[in-house]
């Protein structure tokens, strides 16, 4: 995922669903601490950004999806049971939305 | 719905019928022609209204990755000037050089900027606030104050007084002193996620993401109401008479000002891709949004036409706008576009460039353009495909239709008469993984602030991961 997708994710899915009970959350792996906080501040994220130092939420997604380090799926929606409802490798603000829109019984 | 065209993988050639669509409905073949052949361009385009000479890339420019947030002309018109992680850039934009790059020591960079007609730049940046910096010889930026702030969402510049939105839902009301200091006057709170400032006489209005467009009267610096726009406003614009708004994924909703207090939504136009930042240029607004620039003929205000657009290489986050001279703050590259009035040509796009057929589904072709869309060949490995019609009017859109075949995978590739792009690509799937429904596997995080999060604990509600990286 790009950083600027990051970016995007706070107009069209943090600031849009916040309010009902969705979590957004930018995980960022095996990085510099230092350097994801900077990125946060700079970018004026206000939802959580993730720091995955060692890489481990990242291994274990990408095992679920079966892919190696060069072709992964970026973007993942849980539902409540804690059940993958959606999975995508480019980041799709509209499909996210629709996914969620549909987990929120709409 | 016209003629349907029948896209298939391997080059099928039969004009008359296409094979009917299973809409699950058990109607008969519609009327069409099938498509011949590959997935070829035309030889001979039109020329492209929306071009760019060029771009700068800054992270070799500066030896810092810029990652641009901002852009916005100085007052002469003969500097534009950039914020991003690598500080304040000022560009010749006549040349597409860079002229100089400030940056403090004890600073990452900074974000929004406003520049005031005299010379003199509003900067924010996350460590302190506000700064004002004395811009007046673009070569020699120094910075003139600091003022302690929240996280700042927007500026404005409303005669010597700088207002100034935060993400802790003020409006701040910042006079500019003579020794360059900023004093100040007033803050009215109330605001959710407030992300820009547009000012009109004794007006401000303000984009609030969470809660539509303010309207606050700066007389007494008091909120006189608020107007809710169908997405979620995240930069606006004003010529006095209309209020241009970036409502994301809506596109751009245009409100009119007769009753200044009260903005009444006349127009919408869609671009196709969420938008992010607008420029006014006269009657043409222009756009920031994900893919690139666009750009849209505000002449008739309730009936907003999209002229064009084009790509840049990274993501537009800003966009300045002046005498049809556009420079797009695209990530760690600096992208100028010039529009020629005086052309028109179709402009291709499609709604999804990844699209999961598990049974029948569809996406969009949209003609952004300012001229009639050709369609003039297309194809869709693995699986098949119909479109709607040939031919796509300026600000229309024709349905694809996609049912699986016998890949699990594939790629729809459409030929268009777009000068800009006119090979199209959309990666298809079947969605056959297995992953949805899918046990997600727990983990347990800390957050960059040292909060804890884990899957587990989210039961109940909607989780959405995006994992990225910073470089």
């Amino acid at each position: 995922m790009c950083p600027s997708e990051v970016s995007d994710a706070e107009h069209a899915l943090w600031q849009r669903y916040k309010d009902e009970g969705v979590q957004v959350w930018a995980i960022a792996s095996a990085e510099d601490s230092d350097v994801v906080r900077d990125f946060r501040d700079a970018l004026g994220l206000s939802y959580p950004v993730l720091d995955d130092q060692f890489g481990l939420a990242d291994r274990a997604y990408r095992e679920l999806a079966g892919q190696d380090d060069s072709q992964y799926p970026f973007d993942w929606v849980i539902d409540g049971d804690g059940r993958v409802a959606y999975q995508a490798d480019a980041y799709d603000p509209a499909e996210i939305q629709g996914v969620l829109e549909g987990l929120l019984g709409r | 719905m016209t003629a349907l065209l029948w896209m298939a993988c391997a080059g099928s050639v039969d004009t008359g019928t296409a094979p009917p669509v299973s809409d699950g409905s058990g109607t008969a073949a519609l009327p069409g022609s099938s498509l011949e052949g590959p997935c070829e361009a035309p030889s001979t385009l039109s020329q492209d209204p929306l071009v760019t000479p060029g771009a700068l890339e800054t992270e070799t420019l500066t030896g810092v990755k810029m990652e641009h947030i901002d852009v916005a002309w100085g007052a002469d018109g003969a500097t534009v000037f950039a914020t991003g992680l690598g500080g304040i850039m000022a560009i010749d934009p006549a040349d597409q050089t860079l002229i100089a790059d400030f940056l403090p020591d004890d600073l990452r960079g900074y974000h929004d900027l406003a520049v005031h007609p005299d010379g003199w730049i509003a900067a924010a940046s996350r460590l302190v606030g506000v700064h004002l910096i004395d811009a007046r010889d673009p070569t020699r930026m120094s910075e003139l104050s600091r003022t302690a702030t929240d996280s700042v969402g927007g500026f404005a510049w409303h005669g010597t007084t700088l207002l100034v939105s935060t993400l802790a839902g003020e409006l701040l009301a910042l006079a500019l002193q003579d020794d360059g200091s900023l004093a100040e006057q007033g803050r009215l709170a109330g605001f959710s996620s407030p992300w820009a400032i547009a000012v009109h006489g004794e007006r401000a209005y303000v984009a609030d993401s969470g809660l539509g467009v303010g309207v606050v009267s700066l007389e007494d610096l008091a909120l006189v109401g608020w107007t809710t726009t169908a997405g979620g406003p995240q930069d606006l614009v004003t010529d006095g008479e209309h209020l241009y708004v970036a409502t994301g994924t809506t596109g751009v909703e245009v409100l009119e000002l007769s009753d200044p207090d009260h903005p009444g939504s006349v127009g919408r136009a869609e671009t196709g891709q969420p938008v992010v930042a607008l420029s006014l240029d006269g009657d043409r607004l222009w756009t920031a949004q994900h893919a690139g620039p666009a750009v849209i003929d505000v002449g008739t205000p309730t009936a907003p036409v999209v002229l064009a657009a084009d790509r840049t290489q990274e993501w537009a986050l800003g966009v300045a706008a002046r005498q049809d001279q556009a420079w797009v703050a695209a990530w760690s590259r600096m992208e100028p576009f010039r529009f020629d009035p005086a052309l028109t040509a179709p402009d291709a796009a499609v709604s999804t460039e990844h699209l999961t057929v598990t049974a029948d589904a569809s996406l969009q072709l949209w003609n952004r353009g300012g001229d009639t869309l050709q369609v003039v060949g297309g194809s869709a490995d693995g699986f098949a495909a119909w479109i709607e019609g040939l031919e796509v009017p300026p600000g229309q859109a024709v349905d694809i239709l996609v049912s699986p075949g016998d890949a699990d995978q594939g790629t729809l590739c459409l030929a268009t008469d777009d000068p800009d792009e006119p090979i199209l690509e959309v990666a298809l799937s079947t969605g056959s993984d297995g992953l949805v429904g899918a046990a997600a596997p727990d983990f347990l995080l800390q957050d960059v602030d040292g909060t804890s999060w884990s899957l587990s604990e989210q039961l109940g509600a909607p989780v959405v991961l995006l994992y990225f990286a910073t470089w």
